[in-house]
């Protein structure tokens, strides 16, 4: 199946789901109509949604058509090592629980509309919000020129050559997301959801069916993994394994809601309890996605052999489904592309201009011209995202992917941890980012951009991810230098935030009456 | 920025947390201790329908995550 012919079927198919998304994101502008000359409306789409739109719009945001494609060409390809994947997906909702709400309520109370917004203001460094706005930025980048190439991916397996259809579809995300802001990925994410539990339900009970049986699927694997080059395992075994998988799960699980796409979804909730909620209602997508990583195990069982590990699922789909559900399948896969873009442009977006243009260029700009700022800058983001796309090798963007996950968890400190203590000093905060950018950067750089990095200190010998090796040296630096940089500096800015910020049962807009402890 | 801030409702003593519930917190780091000592699961057998035990034993603790940030929700709100 090196080769994909012509689907005229899937490729009908998907042209549908694919004009009726637009159609949904351009009407979104006219959905709970309000001022989207306003960043508050534009940006965050109100704050107002309830648990079930923030359900579709964070599950649509953090589960991503390159997921989709990636963690099962990880499994084809990795086995076991791939499927930290899902461990991630499980831990990441404790931390969202606990985190998520307090972020919210401050953010509420004071107006923020980013993370680097929340750090000005808890710490008056513009320095160091600054490098909390350039940090997500530069993380995010990648990340949406990657879902470019999961839309690629999927274009290419129905036959359709050349680099056209993602320039057509990505001029039509920009027109409906510059008209409507997140109200766009918003709507459309319930569309691409749908389609995607639909696919996966389908594909879990019927492929088993063809290939004999799940004790059979995973006995294929088991047998082919060992053979490949390096040689993969079933079950991880050693000890590398081992300290690879736990710190891949434990440093993407304290990464993901640092992402200013997954922090924009939180934001644009109702409520904490809204939040809360979905702590645990988003754990229906870590099981799909459970379900999505084995199906890099049906294709070793089918005896499939992709041109590239990311043709994993498309080609999986191609073998079992009628062409017809083929282009529905590749369509959830393709407008699961598009609603993190979306929502990742208006996250860049929204730092530009509230840290970058706001602050250094135009202080005097009101909430209009923010907006206007805004919708320009998400326009220029994606387009940026598409030349990366077109030009930039696939092995480059991905490497560029991991980059940015080691890149976002150095705002840990300034961001979540500063939600629960103002003990840092800003100085000693923004020393810290800078050492784990760079020795984040080094460490990931030197292993040609796989993402275990082996540290030997003396007979001390681990391999762990590069990212949580690089959190933990911020960590030791912000924490070191904190008592000593305080005594050296004379006037430290006040905080404007105060406790009971907080804490958003206070806050407005609770969409539930008893809320207040027994 | 300050714009929200004189929305603050009148509710606030009632409203804050109870240092007793914030306790129900601390379940919430069982799926951590669960997950990241990969020894404990990292085997082959048992099987469920022909799944290994590394693979159902991560999806039963996706399972109970879920039922611990539920317990735990109801408990603090």
């Amino acid at each position: 199946m090196d080769k994909h012919t012509v689907h005229p079927a899937a490729i009908v198919v998907f042209c549908i789901l694919f004009v009726f998304v637009t159609v949904v994101g351009f009407a979104a502008a006219r959905w709970r109509k309000a001022d989207l000359g306003h960043l508050n409306e534009w940006g965050l789409a109100g704050r107002k949604f309830g648990t079930w739109l923030t359900w579709f719009l964070i599950g649509g945001d953090i589960y991503t058509a390159y997921t989709f494609i990636a963690v099962p060409a990880a499994m084809f390809s990795t086995g076991s090592a791939g499927f930290f994947a899902f461990a991630y997906t499980t831990l990441v909702f404790p931390v969202l629980f606990v985190f998520g709400p307090r972020f919210w309520a401050v953010c509420k109370r004071h107006g923020y509309i980013t993370a680097a917004d929340f750090v000005q203001g808890r710490f008056g460094s513009s320095t160091l919000a600054l490098a909390v706005a350039l940090t997500g930025i530069l993380a995010t980048m990648p990340y949406i020129g990657l879902q470019l190439v999961g839309l690629k991916t999927v274009i290419a397996a129905m036959g359709i050559p050349g680099d056209w259809p993602i320039i057509v579809a990505f001029i039509v995300l920009a027109a409906y997301t510059y008209q409507s802001g997140l109200r766009a990925p918003a709507l459309t994410a319930i569309a691409k959801d749908i389609a995607i539990y639909v696919t996966v339900t389908v594909a879990i009970i019927y492929i088993p069916i063809k290939l004999g049986g799940f004790g059979h699927i995973f006995n294929a694997a088991g047998s082919a993994l060992p053979k490949r080059t390096p040689p993969a395992a079933l079950v991880p075994g050693k000890s590398a394994a081992y300290e690879t998988y736990a710190t891949l799960a434990l440093g993407s699980a304290f990464a993901l809601f640092l992402y200013p796409h997954a922090l924009t979804g939180a934001l644009s909730a109702g409520s904490g309890h809204a939040i809360r909620r979905n702590a645990t209602l988003l754990t229906f997508y870590s099981f799909a996605l459970g379900i999505i990583a084995i199906f890099g195990y049906m294709a070793i069982a089918a005896h499939l052999k992709p041109a590239n590990p990311n043709f994993t699922v498309p080609d999986l789909f191609i073998r079992y489904f009628p062409s017809w559900f083929e282009g529905f399948a590749f369509a959830a896969i393709g407008v699961g592309a598009l609603v993190p873009a979306a929502i990742m442009a208006i996250a860049a977006a929204n730092l530009f201009t509230r840290n970058i243009y706001k602050q250094y260029a135009r202080p005097q700009a009101d909430a209009r011209e923010e907006a206007t700022v805004a919708k320009l800058v998400s326009v220029l983001v994606k387009a940026g995202a598409l030349v990366f796309a077109l030009f930039v090798s696939t092995k480059s963007a991905i490497d560029l992917q991991l980059l940015g996950g080691v890149w976002i968890i150095q705002t840990l400190p300034a961001v979540f941890l500063a939600l629960y203590t103002r003990w840092f000093h800003r100085w000693a905060l923004l020393a810290g980012w800078a050492v784990g950018m760079a020795t984040g950067t080094i460490m990931a750089a030197s292993q040609s951009f796989k993402s275990a990095f082996p540290l030997s200190i003396g007979s001390f010998k681990v391999t762990m991810y590069s990212a949580f090796l690089a959190i933990l040296a911020n960590l030791i630096v912000t924490i070191v230098l904190t008592p000593i940089t305080r005594r050296l500096d004379g006037r430290e800015p006040v905080d404007e935030t105060a406790d009971d910020d907080y804490l958003d049962v206070n806050a407005e807009s609770r969409d539930e009456p008893g809320l207040i402890p027994a | 920025m300050a714009a929200e801030a004189g929305d603050r409702h009148t509710v606030e003593q009632s409203a804050r947390p109870a240092r007793s519930a914030r306790r129900w917190y601390w379940l919430l780091l069982l799926p951590f201790a669960a997950l990241l000592y990969p020894p404990l699961y990292a085997h082959d057998a048992p099987h469920l329908f022909g799944i290994p035990f590394f693979y159902w034993y991560q999806g039963v603790w996706l399972i109970l995550t879920a039922g611990i940030t539920t317990l735990v929700y109801r408990r603090t709100r």
